[in-house]
């Protein structure tokens, strides 16, 4: 018995001694802090330190619940996604059509390239770039209004308009990614397939929907089903430094992340802002699972656990 | 056949995708051109596709203050390559533990590493042990270490890629001529892994080199600043001075001292030319490694 | 499976040992440290003169965060405060832009900060603990300093008790108009004689006759519209749109949109910009000020006036221009406690923290230091006999090693004059303090707990009108009804009744 355990562990070393610095790095960055979930379950007074905080079992669930930005955000948060897995999906799919159609490999090289280049630059550069276009007095889309003798639009204090403005900036960032997927999976089609369908004559678009398009549909729902386990978390730079994190569209581009941080900085609240953190977790904890065991049925090689 | 409206086809699909990577890159032109405009003109007439009056005035001030951008773009790439060498490396080992079949606590490890895919502790502890325990505040490691090294879905990436593409009996076999698991890393994975080590090594590389949060967070000392914090401490001063009329009533040298909207653009500019120089050259590797990693998203 | 549930328990286990271990860390050990601490020296020594080299660190905003003289200043005020303790001070200064964001995650942290500014009062930082009571350690520790401010410290108590010095600054403005001086020269105006607002507009009459090409007004900021200030002097703000007039008793808080004083300023507004007095496009502003005045189409704005108001404008556009001041200045609560130095809770050395709070109000040199760095290389002495300083030969405001606000140092009135400024400015900046007209509610501070869903509710809807209104933009009946009703269907009642039940208390327990 112990020398096999002697032996198990020196079969085994080298196999730990590789695992330890992954061990450890998650153990810093992830398995410690989550010690502060407590928080969400305290009355933080900082005078007595976060484990001599009095306990207050749910209040700050139930305080955040009564307030109306509970169900804001989480609206807001799975509308958002909702609209940005659709519109990228759908602009992705065509896309990839067309660049699989096409025959110049160097000009869908080129188309590629260019889609694709959003991908790589920071939330802040896009920052830049939103406000280059959105300044009220000298954004270039209020230039336009102008020439074409319509009023010019404060676009950061005007809630109304965020939700295309960051559909629109979400689908130019991300499009590009998508369609490289897409068309991948599209180049993966057995070329026979085509041949036999073209012996039977049909036209493009019977091939694009008769064949493509079913080829295609394990991508689609693969990558839909990670998307739908993500839903419930947004891209904290999207939501808070392109809107410049403007008080007047808080109602339009608060998201749960964004209300975590902004509890934290600017309300001094850090049990309301745990809460929040912990109620994220544990929805998107079972969305994560869901979306997994849906994934494990349909196609099990592509689930995540 | 009928080979004519297959050319009239492709016409308009090139036209379509011409003119959508124009609308893809107008963002971009808009950006590049303001950096050479007067900044007089972006105030008076605001910005334009081309510049009004063409002038350098912006690259100058960027000249003037050239000590801090330099060595901003000497803090981003020392982070960037050391950071994604790290997390290549952790990455790739915990890997390929995991691709092995079988051996003790093999299902702890994973589920240790799917588990933070799940849950995070939130700001405020992560900012406590780093800063407390760690004392990485205002250090080179504060932009290294928190968040970005390692991820469980870069490891699950690698782990499959090893157990679908590298044959069983190959390490079998090297096993058998004596070699150590770590001559097997060395030897047999990174070069036939390669493909998605690079492909994570440009996820972990893109996310190093776009990172602000980090800076925002653990680095107050303008020393170490990297060129995406300049631009969101810029980017914040605006936002501080639209907000806080009484305070910016009383503190107006800040607005003295906020470089003009073009100085903005011209560094935004400078902090995406890398990016712009070298895509073109990795792009290849981006897209074999999105397409490699597609079925995983 | 059975594994599979073996591991995630495992995994838990972790957690909770992680949980237990950071939250420990926390705030257990310093309590430890502390009670050794207090416990280590049993003969009763001086706390300020424990044989332990503190370090303090004071944590205020800036533009730079290292400035070339930060180490030099250091050591000029260390040298000072050998003469009183055991410690040395660290001058941890924040970017504009981030200074919330990373005071924020410091005090939620407990790091161990000595003073920390901040310009959002002390209340919330009061209540949930991050702020320390100093009541009694001023007595003890700071009486010099307190007896200096002892005319102004009730704005900066939160239930009787004192939890941070308020800085030296002009604590109220005089309202009224900013304005390019080669214009008024031009149109032979004698500022002097301008002494209401029906005598501003007849120059802005002028101005439209003889430049009709240039915009008259452009707002002083983003978010008080072009003529907002011409009012903000009538009132005493407690929240958004929940204000207490200040012509009234002060015993009733009403809704500042509902009233007449509102409604007939919004007719104004709106009269002044069918004249065309107002910009183009002023309620998209986006760009400063200074950023219009410098792009030279611009006669002036509405806006506060202080002494130095000129020099400022001047060294931020490059345009000289003339205050004339129309409205008296009233001291309210927020301008006071705006500014102030408070001790965090987790300060590890209350004792010294407060000592360095009263140096800084009370030394002159300090003071000097702190707003101008070191005499010799960021400053000379060019005056002796008025204490008049400027920038040293070669030396211009892009290359200075230091630079700091003077209402961000604990008291400027203390030091030095810059040369720029009015040989007078200490004392005209005394003058505007001591001759504001408090406010009935001075000394009271509206605690928003209870409201704070109405109070976003609220908010939201005068961001929606407030600009257009008082640019003038809107037909002023219809509009101000519309907010009007609006602001009810926030609950903007809820809150006129809870801050009238706190005004109610307050009053009946002074």
């Amino acid at each position: 018995m112990k020398k096999s355990f002697r032996y198990k562990l020196k079969k085994y070393m080298p196999i730990y001694i590789m695992l330890l610095p992954g061990f450890l790095y998650l153990l810093i960055n992830n398995y410690i802090p989550m010690g502060g979930i407590l928080i969400a379950f305290k009355h933080m007074d900082y005078s007595k330190g976060i484990l001599g905080s009095d306990w207050s079992g749910l209040a700050n669930f139930e305080y955040l619940f009564k307030t109306p930005d509970a169900f804001r955000i989480t609206r807001n948060t799975i509308l958002y996604n909702g609209a940005f897995i659709i519109s990228t999906m759908v602009m992705a799919i065509i896309f990839a059509i067309l660049l699989s159609e096409i025959w110049s490999k160097r000009a869908v090289k080129f188309y590629q390239t260019v889609l694709l280049l959003p991908y790589m630059l920071s939330m802040i550069i896009v920052s830049y770039l939103a406000y280059s276009f959105l300044a009220g007095d000298t954004g270039l889309l209020n230039g336009v209004l102008e020439r074409f003798g319509r009023e010019k639009v404060s676009w950061y204090s005007r809630p109304e308009y965020w939700p295309f403005i960051l559909v629109i900036i979400n689908c130019w960032k991300t499009v590009g990614y998508s369609t490289v997927i897409y068309l991948a999976s599209i180049l993966g089609i057995d070329g026979e397939l085509y041949e036999a369908a073209s012996v039977d004559g049909i036209t493009k678009l019977q091939r694009i929907r008769y064949i493509m398009l079913p080829m295609i549909k394990p991508t689609i729902i693969t990558i839909l089903l990670l998307n739908i386990g993500r839903i419930f978390y947004s891209d904290f730079g999207l939501f808070y430094q392109v809107p410049m994190s403007s008080g007047a569209l808080m109602d339009a581009t608060n998201t749960i992340d964004t209300y975590v941080y902004r509890g934290l900085i600017s309300l001094g609240d850090v049990a309301m802002s745990s809460a929040a953190g912990v109620y994220q977790s544990l929805v998107g904890f079972l969305l994560v699972l869901c979306a997994n065991w849906i994934t494990k049925r349909y196609s099990s090689e592509n689930a995540l656990f | 056949m009928h080979y004519r409206s297959e050319k009239i086809y492709q016409v308009f699909f090139n036209l379509f995708m011409i003119l959508i990577s124009i609308a893809t890159l107008v963002p971009l032109i808009v950006l590049i051109s303001s950096s050479f405009t007067q900044n007089k003109d972006i105030t008076l007439y605001g910005y334009s596709l081309w510049p009004r009056t063409f002038s350098l005035e912006a690259y100058g001030y960027i000249w003037k203050e050239r000590m801090q951008i330099f060595r901003a773009y000497f803090i981003t790439i020392f982070v960037t390559a050391s950071g994604t060498l790290l997390g290549v490396i952790s990455s790739v080992l915990y890997a390929y533990a995991l691709s092995k079949r079988e051996f003790p606590l093999k299902r702890f490890f994973s589920v240790y590493l799917l588990f933070t895919m799940l849950f995070n502790g939130g700001l405020v502890p992560t900012y406590i042990m780093y800063t407390r325990y760690f004392g990485i505040k205002n250090t080179i490691f504060a932009l290294i270490i928190p968040g970005l090294l390692m991820n469980a879905f870069n490891v699950i990436l690698v782990r499959s890629y090893i157990q679908n593409n590298v044959p069983q009996a190959l390490i079998e076999a090297a096993t058998i001529d004596g070699a150590n698991e770590f001559i097997i890393v060395r030897k047999l994975i990174f070069p036939l892994a390669k493909p998605i080590i690079a492909t994570i090594g440009l996820f972990i590389g893109v996310a190093y080199w776009n990172d602000w949060q980090n800076g925002l967070y653990y680095v107050t000392d303008d020393k170490l600043y990297s060129i995406q914090q300049i631009l969101n401490n810029m980017l914040k001063n605006i936002e501080y001075l639209s907000k806080n009329t009484t305070s910016v009533a009383k503190s107006t040298t800040l607005a003295g001292t906020l470089p003009a909207g073009t100085v903005r653009m011209a560094i935004a500019v400078v902090g995406m030319l890398p990016i712009l120089v070298i895509y073109p050259f990795i792009q290849k590797y981006f897209v074999k490694g999105i397409s490699l990693g597609a079925v995983k998203g | 499976m059975k594994k599979k549930w073996k591991s995630l328990i495992a995994i838990l286990i972790i957690a909770a040992i992680a949980l237990t271990g950071c939250g420990a860390g926390g705030s257990k050990e310093e309590e430890k440290k502390n009670d050794a601490q207090g416990t280590a020296s049993p003969e009763e020594k001086s706390p300020l003169r424990d044989g332990k080299m503190t370090e303090l660190r004071v944590v205020f905003p800036g533009n730079a965060s290292s400035p070339a003289s930060l180490e030099a200043v250091q050591e000029g005020i260390n040298e000072i405060l050998s003469q009183y303790m055991d410690a040395t001070v660290k001058l941890d200064i924040q970017e504009w832009g981030v200074f919330a964001d990373q005071q924020s995650l410091m005090l939620s942290s407990g790091e161990d900060v000595a003073l920390m500014f901040t310009y959002l009062g002390t209340k919330n930082y009061a209540a949930n603990g991050q702020a320390k009571d100093i009541t009694d350690l001023c007595n003890t520790y700071a009486a010099d300093g307190l007896k200096l401010i002892s005319q102004y410290i009730d704005a900066c108590k939160v239930n009787d008790k004192i939890y941070g010095f308020p800085t030296f600054h002009e604590y109220s403005s005089r309202k009224g108009l900013i304005c390019r001086t080669d214009i008024l020269e031009e149109l032979g105006v004698d500022p002097a004689q301008v002494k209401t607002w029906d005598d501003v507009e007849a120059i802005f009459k002028q101005v439209k006759q003889k430049h009709p090409e240039m915009n008259v007004l452009c707002p002083a900021d983003a978010t008080s519209g072009v003529f907002g200030y011409m009012i903000s002097s009538k009132y005493d703000e407690l929240t958004g749109g929940v204000v207490t007039l200040m012509d009234s008793d002060g015993k009733t808080v009403v809704n500042l949109y509902d009233t007449d004083m509102y409604k007939d300023f919004a007719k104004m507004a709106y009269e002044w910009n069918a004249k065309g007095y107002v910009m183009p496009d002023a309620t998209t502003a986006t760009e400063t000020r200074q950023e219009y005045l410098a792009a030279g189409n611009c006669f002036g704005y509405i806006g506060g006036i202080h002494p130095g108001t000129a020099t400022q404008e001047l060294k931020n556009s490059g345009i000289k221009v003339t205050t004339i001041s129309i409205e008296e200045p009233i001291l309210i609560t927020s301008a006071v406690n705006f500014a102030q130095y408070m001790v965090p809770s987790s300060c590890s050395t209350p004792e010294k923290a407060v000592k360095l709070l009263d140096l800084m109000i009370t030394n002159k040199d300090i003071n000097n230091l702190m707003m101008y760095g070191v005499e010799g290389t960021d400053y000379v002495v060019k005056d002796e006999a008025n204490n008049i300083i400027g920038y040293p030969d070669g030396v211009d405001s892009s290359s200075v090693g230091w630079s700091n606000e003077t209402w961000l140092v604990g008291n400027g009135s203390l030091g030095y004059i810059w040369e720029s400024d009015p040989p007078t400015i200490w004392e005209q900046y005394k003058e505007l303090n001591e001759s504001s007209t408090p406010s009935p509610l001075f000394g009271f501070s509206y605690d928003t707990e209870k409201v704070k869903t109405e109070i976003t509710a609220v908010t939201n809807v005068i961001s929606k009108y407030r600009l257009v209104i008082q640019a003038g933009y809107a037909d002023p009946d219809k509009t101000v009804a519309s907010m009007v009703s609006e602001l009810q269907a926030a609950g903007i009642q809820k809150i006129i009744d809870d801050a009238q039940a706190q005004v109610d208390q307050w009053y009946s327990s002074k």
